[in-house]
């Protein structure tokens, strides 16, 4: 038993670090648009648009067999959570501050609630598809 | 072709971010609500991109760093997702709440030391 949960840190140590590297370089892909890539909203888009994918990806699948977990840990962890970051979204309301105090709290209450909206939709969906 | 390698260093950096996320929170007990693993691993990014902030280095580097390994170790939808199962509204405002305040604190911190 206690292999058997060695092996699966190790299967999701490899799992995380594949889509990890895939989920980051479609953030950096992103962020190096011409005109558009640098502007600190660009952040928003990928933050509220990963929110929804994991939610929905976390009530489409409910199962907790290995197969599923794989995928949930490829995906959700791996892929999602290495495309989406907290890291910048705190650089940009930084540098905002230093420019506008309006603006960077318009950035901060529109990421938290458009992520937390973004999140319920995600869930409602996955609920809806995983029942039909 | 510069950039080429670049973005495979910046997709390997974003690689072992994601797996330093993963390991902490598999190590940290799950039966927490408010210092959750995903909590502390994007308070140390948060602390991290301040430092970085400050640092004087190339924009390959920045890249690399920033973008790539700290980008990989924070993460903003599982702050959300997790922050959306909490029970009560009031619960989930305090853990987004403090998770930002907290963050920006940790930034600022981390942009004084030089």
């Amino acid at each position: 038993m206690k292999k058997l949960k060695e092996n699966a840190i190790l299967t999701g140590c490899i799992l995380v670090f594949i889509g990890g590297a895939f989920g980051g370089i479609f953030r950096l892909l992103l962020t190096q648009i011409p005109y558009i890539g640098s502007s600190p909203w660009v952040i928003v888009a990928i933050n509220i648009v990963g929110s929804f994918l994991l939610a929905y990806l976390g009530s489409r699948i409910s199962e907790d067999d290995e197969y599923s977990l794989s995928i949930k840990t490829f995906v959700g962890t791996g892929i999602i959570g290495g495309f989406t970051t907290f890291s910048t979204f705190i650089l940009q309301i930084n540098e905002l501050l230093n420019k506008n105090y309006i603006i960077a709290f318009i950035y901060v209450v529109l990421s938290l609630l458009l992520g937390y909206i973004a999140v319920l939709c995600g869930k409602y969906l996955g609920k809806r598809m995983r029942n039909q | 072709m510069k950039y080429f390698y670049l973005y495979i260093g910046a997709a390997v950096a974003s690689g072992l971010g994601s797996l330093i996320r993963y390991l902490i929170i598999s190590f940290t007990p799950v039966n927490r609500k408010l210092f959750t693993g995903v909590f502390w691993v994007n308070m140390m990014g948060a602390f991290l991109m301040g430092l970085l902030s400050v640092t004087v280095l190339s924009n390959e580097w920045r890249i690399f760093i920033g973008t790539g390994l700290i980008g990989g170790i924070t993460t903003f939808s599982t702050m959300m997702t997790q922050g959306e199962q909490l029970v009560t509204l009031k619960q989930r405002s305090i853990y987004f709440l403090s998770t930002l305040c907290l963050g920006i604190f940790l930034f600022l911190i981390g942009a004084q030391l030089k």
